[in-house]
Protein backbone atom coordinates (compact mmCIF):
# COMPACT_ATOMS: atom_id res chain seq x y z
CA UNK A 1 0.00 0.00 0.00
CA UNK A 2 1.79 3.34 -1.15
CA UNK A 3 0.82 7.05 0.03
CA UNK A 4 0.40 8.88 -2.83
CA UNK A 5 -0.95 11.95 -1.39
CA UNK A 6 -2.17 13.13 2.19
CA UNK A 7 -5.07 16.17 1.43
CA UNK A 8 -6.14 18.34 3.95
CA UNK A 9 -9.07 16.15 5.40
CA UNK A 10 -8.72 12.94 3.00
CA UNK A 11 -5.14 10.56 1.97
CA UNK A 12 -4.74 8.52 -1.41
CA UNK A 13 -3.32 5.30 -1.74
CA UNK A 14 -2.34 2.91 -4.28
CA UNK A 15 -3.05 -0.39 -3.71
CA UNK A 16 -2.20 -2.26 -7.28
CA UNK A 17 -4.54 -1.21 -10.18
CA UNK A 18 -6.99 0.41 -6.84
CA UNK A 19 -7.18 3.20 -5.20
CA UNK A 20 -8.26 3.82 -1.71
CA UNK A 21 -9.38 6.78 -0.33
CA UNK A 22 -9.02 7.39 3.32
CA UNK A 23 -11.26 10.61 5.18
CA UNK A 24 -9.32 11.48 8.21
CA UNK A 25 -11.22 13.01 11.15
CA UNK A 26 -9.36 16.70 10.62
CA UNK A 27 -11.30 19.52 10.42
CA UNK A 28 -10.56 22.59 8.19
CA UNK A 29 -12.07 26.18 8.42
CA UNK A 30 -10.65 29.18 6.52
CA UNK A 31 -9.25 26.80 4.05
CA UNK A 32 -7.00 26.22 7.49
CA UNK A 33 -6.45 22.41 9.07
CA UNK A 34 -7.20 22.78 12.85
CA UNK A 35 -5.07 20.66 14.86
CA UNK A 36 -7.76 18.93 16.57
CA UNK A 37 -10.22 16.07 15.21
CA UNK A 38 -13.39 15.58 15.15
CA UNK A 39 -13.83 11.98 16.04
CA UNK A 40 -15.46 9.51 13.30
CA UNK A 41 -15.61 12.50 11.16
CA UNK A 42 -13.71 10.91 8.24
CA UNK A 43 -16.63 7.66 9.48
CA UNK A 44 -19.51 9.58 8.77
CA UNK A 45 -18.79 11.06 5.68
CA UNK A 46 -17.64 8.36 4.31
CA UNK A 47 -21.05 6.51 4.73
CA UNK A 48 -22.62 8.96 4.38
CA UNK A 49 -21.08 8.93 0.66
CA UNK A 50 -21.05 5.27 0.37
CA UNK A 51 -25.45 5.64 0.62
CA UNK A 52 -25.67 8.73 -1.83
CA UNK A 53 -23.70 6.30 -4.48
CA UNK A 54 -26.16 3.36 -3.51
CA UNK A 55 -29.01 5.56 -3.88
CA UNK A 56 -27.72 7.14 -6.87
CA UNK A 57 -26.49 3.13 -8.34
CA UNK A 58 -29.53 3.52 -11.01
CA UNK A 59 -28.33 6.85 -11.92
CA UNK A 60 -25.16 6.86 -12.98
CA UNK A 61 -22.65 3.85 -12.61
CA UNK A 62 -19.77 5.14 -9.98
CA UNK A 63 -16.11 3.77 -8.91
CA UNK A 64 -16.27 2.33 -5.62
CA UNK A 65 -15.03 -1.51 -5.49
CA UNK A 66 -15.69 -2.52 -2.08
CA UNK A 67 -14.73 -1.61 1.25
CA UNK A 68 -12.37 -4.07 1.65
CA UNK A 69 -9.59 -2.22 3.10
CA UNK A 70 -7.14 -2.47 6.02
CA UNK A 71 -8.57 -2.94 9.79
CA UNK A 72 -6.97 0.48 10.70
CA UNK A 73 -9.32 2.11 7.78
CA UNK A 74 -12.70 0.16 8.48
CA UNK A 75 -15.51 2.25 7.70
CA UNK A 76 -13.57 5.59 7.02
CA UNK A 77 -11.78 3.98 3.39
CA UNK A 78 -13.20 2.91 -0.13
CA UNK A 79 -11.49 0.58 -2.68
CA UNK A 80 -12.13 2.93 -6.04
CA UNK A 81 -11.11 2.10 -9.38
CA UNK A 82 -8.29 3.74 -10.53
CA UNK A 83 -9.68 6.21 -13.38
CA UNK A 84 -8.46 8.77 -16.05
CA UNK A 85 -10.84 12.23 -15.09
CA UNK A 86 -12.69 14.56 -17.32
CA UNK A 87 -10.90 18.16 -16.56
CA UNK A 88 -14.15 19.66 -15.82
CA UNK A 89 -15.29 20.30 -11.88
CA UNK A 90 -19.27 19.19 -12.63
CA UNK A 91 -21.18 21.72 -10.32
CA UNK A 92 -24.85 22.08 -9.80
CA UNK A 93 -26.82 24.77 -7.97
CA UNK A 94 -29.90 25.02 -6.40
CA UNK A 95 -29.29 28.36 -3.96
CA UNK A 96 -27.29 31.49 -4.51
CA UNK A 97 -23.77 30.93 -2.34
CA UNK A 98 -19.75 30.88 -2.39
CA UNK A 99 -18.56 31.38 -6.65
CA UNK A 100 -22.16 31.56 -8.15
CA UNK A 101 -23.07 34.41 -6.01
CA UNK A 102 -20.22 36.23 -6.49
CA UNK A 103 -20.75 35.87 -10.46
CA UNK A 104 -24.32 36.75 -10.16
CA UNK A 105 -24.05 40.02 -8.17
CA UNK A 106 -21.08 40.88 -10.91
CA UNK A 107 -22.82 39.90 -13.94
CA UNK A 108 -26.56 38.69 -13.33
CA UNK A 109 -25.55 35.40 -14.73
CA UNK A 110 -23.85 32.03 -13.15
CA UNK A 111 -22.06 30.19 -16.39
CA UNK A 112 -23.38 32.28 -18.58
CA UNK A 113 -26.77 31.12 -17.43
CA UNK A 114 -29.15 34.52 -16.63
CA UNK A 115 -31.11 34.62 -13.62
CA UNK A 116 -33.98 37.05 -12.56
CA UNK A 117 -33.13 40.28 -10.68
CA UNK A 118 -33.28 41.05 -7.32
CA UNK A 119 -31.75 37.22 -5.82
CA UNK A 120 -30.12 37.79 -2.19
CA UNK A 121 -27.13 35.39 -0.93
CA UNK A 122 -28.95 32.11 -0.12
CA UNK A 123 -31.46 32.66 -2.40
CA UNK A 124 -33.47 29.84 -4.13
CA UNK A 125 -32.89 29.80 -8.04
CA UNK A 126 -35.95 29.33 -10.04
CA UNK A 127 -35.03 25.92 -11.28
CA UNK A 128 -31.48 23.78 -10.50
CA UNK A 129 -28.46 25.11 -12.61
CA UNK A 130 -25.27 23.26 -14.38
CA UNK A 131 -22.08 25.85 -13.58
CA UNK A 132 -19.46 23.91 -14.32
CA UNK A 133 -15.86 24.90 -13.78
CA UNK A 134 -12.25 24.24 -14.50
CA UNK A 135 -10.40 21.85 -12.99
CA UNK A 136 -6.49 22.78 -12.61
CA UNK A 137 -4.25 21.40 -10.25
CA UNK A 138 -3.15 25.24 -9.17
CA UNK A 139 -5.47 28.70 -8.62
CA UNK A 140 -8.61 28.89 -8.01
CA UNK A 141 -11.36 27.72 -9.83
CA UNK A 142 -13.20 29.46 -12.63
CA UNK A 143 -16.30 29.00 -14.48
CA UNK A 144 -16.39 28.03 -17.86
CA UNK A 145 -19.35 27.78 -19.92
CA UNK A 146 -21.18 24.82 -21.25
CA UNK A 147 -20.51 25.69 -24.48
CA UNK A 148 -16.70 25.33 -23.35
CA UNK A 149 -17.40 21.87 -21.88
CA UNK A 150 -18.20 21.23 -25.20
CA UNK A 151 -15.33 22.22 -26.88
CA UNK A 152 -13.68 20.28 -24.13
CA UNK A 153 -14.89 16.99 -24.24
CA UNK A 154 -17.21 16.76 -26.98
CA UNK A 155 -21.14 17.62 -27.30
CA UNK A 156 -22.19 14.25 -26.51
CA UNK A 157 -20.61 13.36 -23.30
CA UNK A 158 -21.41 17.24 -21.81
CA UNK A 159 -24.55 16.74 -22.18
CA UNK A 160 -24.71 13.53 -20.80
CA UNK A 161 -23.49 14.59 -17.87
CA UNK A 162 -24.96 18.03 -17.79
CA UNK A 163 -27.93 15.77 -17.23
CA UNK A 164 -26.46 13.57 -14.99
CA UNK A 165 -25.08 16.28 -12.59
CA UNK A 166 -28.48 18.17 -12.04
CA UNK A 167 -30.28 14.61 -11.61
CA UNK A 168 -27.79 13.66 -9.57
CA UNK A 169 -28.08 17.09 -7.50
CA UNK A 170 -31.96 16.89 -7.82
CA UNK A 171 -32.91 13.61 -6.32
CA UNK A 172 -30.08 14.79 -3.65
CA UNK A 173 -31.76 17.87 -2.34
CA UNK A 174 -35.32 16.47 -2.95
CA UNK A 175 -34.09 13.23 -0.47
CA UNK A 176 -32.53 15.57 1.85
CA UNK A 177 -35.47 18.40 1.41
CA UNK A 178 -37.80 15.59 3.16
CA UNK A 179 -35.78 15.32 6.24
CA UNK A 180 -35.11 19.09 6.40
CA UNK A 181 -31.91 19.45 4.65
CA UNK A 182 -31.17 21.49 2.38
CA UNK A 183 -28.55 20.68 -0.50
CA UNK A 184 -27.87 23.93 -1.89
CA UNK A 185 -25.50 23.01 -4.67
CA UNK A 186 -22.91 19.94 -4.99
CA UNK A 187 -19.78 19.25 -6.87
CA UNK A 188 -18.88 15.90 -9.20
CA UNK A 189 -16.05 14.29 -10.51
CA UNK A 190 -16.41 11.87 -13.59
CA UNK A 191 -13.93 9.65 -14.81
CA UNK A 192 -13.36 6.90 -17.32
CA UNK A 193 -12.41 3.68 -16.44
CA UNK A 194 -10.23 1.57 -18.80
CA UNK A 195 -12.55 0.50 -20.85
CA UNK A 196 -14.20 3.96 -21.12
CA UNK A 197 -17.25 3.65 -19.40
CA UNK A 198 -17.80 7.05 -17.71
CA UNK A 199 -17.68 6.63 -14.14
CA UNK A 200 -18.95 8.83 -11.08
CA UNK A 201 -15.84 9.21 -9.11
CA UNK A 202 -14.53 10.81 -6.14
CA UNK A 203 -17.25 11.46 -2.90
CA UNK A 204 -20.49 12.19 -3.61
CA UNK A 205 -23.03 14.33 -1.80
CA UNK A 206 -21.22 14.79 1.44
CA UNK A 207 -20.83 18.53 3.50
CA UNK A 208 -17.25 18.86 1.68
CA UNK A 209 -19.00 18.33 -1.84
CA UNK A 210 -22.04 20.16 -1.11
CA UNK A 211 -23.76 23.00 0.72
CA UNK A 212 -26.02 21.79 3.86
CA UNK A 213 -28.07 24.43 5.37
CA UNK A 214 -30.66 23.41 7.96
CA UNK A 215 -34.28 24.54 6.13
CA UNK A 216 -35.86 25.62 9.37
CA UNK A 217 -33.26 28.17 9.85
CA UNK A 218 -32.65 29.29 5.54
CA UNK A 219 -33.50 33.07 5.49
CA UNK A 220 -31.82 34.98 1.95
CA UNK A 221 -30.09 37.48 2.32
CA UNK A 222 -27.52 36.41 4.54
CA UNK A 223 -24.46 34.27 4.86
CA UNK A 224 -26.44 30.61 5.97
CA UNK A 225 -25.40 28.57 8.83
CA UNK A 226 -23.33 25.32 7.62
CA UNK A 227 -25.04 22.38 8.86
CA UNK A 228 -22.59 20.40 10.78
CA UNK A 229 -19.45 22.67 10.64
CA UNK A 230 -21.28 25.53 11.89
CA UNK A 231 -20.24 25.37 15.46
CA UNK A 232 -16.52 25.23 14.57
CA UNK A 233 -17.54 28.16 12.37
CA UNK A 234 -18.32 30.36 14.93
CA UNK A 235 -16.44 29.50 17.74
CA UNK A 236 -13.19 30.15 15.14
CA UNK A 237 -14.87 33.90 14.34
CA UNK A 238 -14.86 34.18 18.35
CA UNK A 239 -10.70 34.21 18.39
CA UNK A 240 -7.67 36.63 17.65
CA UNK A 241 -6.43 34.25 14.97
CA UNK A 242 -6.08 35.69 11.55
CA UNK A 243 -7.21 32.43 9.81
CA UNK A 244 -3.49 31.58 8.62
CA UNK A 245 -2.23 28.39 9.99
CA UNK A 246 -1.36 26.87 12.66
CA UNK A 247 -5.23 27.03 13.71
CA UNK A 248 -6.06 26.97 17.05
CA UNK A 249 -6.87 24.02 18.99
CA UNK A 250 -10.90 23.31 19.04
CA UNK A 251 -12.34 23.19 23.11
CA UNK A 252 -13.59 19.73 23.84
CA UNK A 253 -16.99 20.94 23.96
CA UNK A 254 -17.17 22.49 20.51
CA UNK A 255 -15.55 19.10 19.22
CA UNK A 256 -18.29 17.31 20.64
CA UNK A 257 -20.82 19.19 19.74
CA UNK A 258 -19.57 18.93 16.09
CA UNK A 259 -19.26 15.21 16.27
CA UNK A 260 -23.20 15.18 17.21
CA UNK A 261 -24.18 17.42 14.44
CA UNK A 262 -22.08 15.20 12.03
CA UNK A 263 -23.91 12.11 13.21
CA UNK A 264 -27.04 14.03 12.91
CA UNK A 265 -26.99 15.25 9.26
CA UNK A 266 -26.05 11.37 8.57
CA UNK A 267 -28.98 10.20 10.76
CA UNK A 268 -31.42 12.66 8.98
CA UNK A 269 -30.41 11.96 5.83
CA UNK A 270 -29.71 8.51 5.61
CA UNK A 271 -32.50 7.61 8.15
CA UNK A 272 -30.20 5.23 10.00
CA UNK A 273 -28.87 5.23 13.18
CA UNK A 274 -25.18 5.77 13.68
CA UNK A 275 -23.81 3.26 15.98
CA UNK A 276 -20.59 4.05 17.44
CA UNK A 277 -18.60 0.92 16.66
CA UNK A 278 -19.26 1.42 12.97
CA UNK B 1 -15.31 -4.51 -23.81
CA UNK B 2 -11.45 -2.93 -24.08
CA UNK B 3 -10.98 -0.03 -26.40
CA UNK B 4 -7.35 1.89 -27.36
CA UNK B 5 -8.70 5.12 -25.86
CA UNK B 6 -5.51 7.52 -25.46
CA UNK B 7 -5.56 10.12 -23.18
CA UNK B 8 -3.52 13.13 -22.15
CA UNK B 9 -3.72 16.04 -19.95
CA UNK B 10 -4.79 19.74 -21.61
CA UNK B 11 -3.20 21.19 -19.05
CA UNK B 12 0.27 19.36 -19.38
CA UNK B 13 0.15 20.24 -23.11
CA UNK B 14 -0.52 23.91 -22.41
CA UNK B 15 2.63 23.31 -20.37
CA UNK B 16 4.28 21.43 -22.90
CA UNK B 17 3.74 24.08 -25.81
CA UNK B 18 4.67 27.04 -23.71
CA UNK B 19 8.19 25.41 -22.87
CA UNK B 20 8.08 24.24 -26.70
CA UNK B 21 7.58 28.10 -27.45
CA UNK B 22 10.22 29.21 -25.07
CA UNK B 23 12.93 26.93 -26.95
CA UNK B 24 11.91 29.26 -29.90
CA UNK B 25 12.52 31.93 -28.28
CA UNK B 26 8.81 33.16 -27.59
CA UNK B 27 7.58 34.05 -24.06
CA UNK B 28 4.28 33.12 -23.61
CA UNK B 29 1.88 34.64 -20.81
CA UNK B 30 -1.50 33.39 -19.87
CA UNK B 31 -3.70 36.34 -19.31
CA UNK B 32 -6.57 35.98 -16.37
CA UNK B 33 -7.43 32.60 -15.99
CA UNK B 34 -5.95 29.86 -18.27
CA UNK B 35 -9.13 28.95 -19.48
CA UNK B 36 -8.95 29.93 -23.43
CA UNK B 37 -5.89 28.04 -23.20
CA UNK B 38 -6.61 24.84 -21.62
CA UNK B 39 -10.41 24.77 -24.07
CA UNK B 40 -7.57 24.65 -26.71
CA UNK B 41 -5.86 22.20 -25.63
CA UNK B 42 -8.45 19.54 -25.19
CA UNK B 43 -9.62 20.59 -28.27
CA UNK B 44 -6.25 20.19 -30.09
CA UNK B 45 -6.12 16.81 -28.33
CA UNK B 46 -9.72 15.95 -29.64
CA UNK B 47 -8.59 16.88 -32.95
CA UNK B 48 -5.68 14.52 -33.01
CA UNK B 49 -7.86 11.35 -31.61
CA UNK B 50 -6.80 11.65 -27.79
CA UNK B 51 -9.09 12.13 -25.04
CA UNK B 52 -8.36 14.97 -23.01
CA UNK B 53 -8.51 13.83 -19.39
CA UNK B 54 -6.55 14.42 -16.29
CA UNK B 55 -4.40 11.63 -14.35
CA UNK B 56 -6.75 10.47 -11.79
CA UNK B 57 -4.61 10.74 -8.70
CA UNK B 58 -3.55 14.18 -9.62
CA UNK B 59 -7.72 14.70 -10.08
CA UNK B 60 -8.18 13.22 -6.66
CA UNK B 61 -4.79 14.99 -4.95
CA UNK B 62 -6.57 18.40 -6.16
CA UNK B 63 -10.24 17.23 -5.03
CA UNK B 64 -8.63 16.33 -1.64
CA UNK B 65 -6.29 19.10 -1.27
CA UNK B 66 -9.22 21.10 -0.36
CA UNK B 67 -12.58 20.14 0.23
CA UNK B 68 -14.95 21.71 -2.70
CA UNK B 69 -17.06 24.00 -0.39
CA UNK B 70 -14.30 25.93 1.21
CA UNK B 71 -12.67 25.71 -2.38
CA UNK B 72 -15.86 27.84 -3.70
CA UNK B 73 -15.57 30.35 -1.42
CA UNK B 74 -12.40 30.98 -1.79
CA UNK B 75 -12.39 31.70 -5.30
CA UNK B 76 -15.37 33.83 -4.51
CA UNK B 77 -12.67 35.76 -2.11
CA UNK B 78 -10.71 36.12 -4.78
CA UNK B 79 -12.88 37.25 -6.73
CA UNK B 80 -14.15 40.47 -4.91
CA UNK B 81 -13.83 43.11 -7.23
CA UNK B 82 -12.91 45.22 -4.03
CA UNK B 83 -9.79 42.89 -3.79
Amino acid sequence: MELIHSGKVRDVYADGDDLILVASDRVSVYDVVLPTPIPDKGKILTQLSLWWFDQLADVFPNHVINTDVPAEWAGRAVRCQRLEMLPVEWIARGYLAGLGLQEYRVKGTVSDVPLPAGLLEGSKLPEPIFTPTTKATAGHDEFITFDDVVDQIGADTAAQLRDVTLEIYQRGAEIAAERGIIIADTKLEFGRAPNGTLVLADEVLTSDSSRFWPADSWQPGRTQHALDKQFVRDWSSTLDWDRTPPGPPIPDDIVQATRARYIEVYERITGLTWKETQ
Amino acid sequence: MTTNRQYFDPEHLVREVRELLHLQGIDTEIPGDAKLARTGASMLLRGLGVTPAMNGVDALTRAIDKPWVEADDAAAEHREPSK
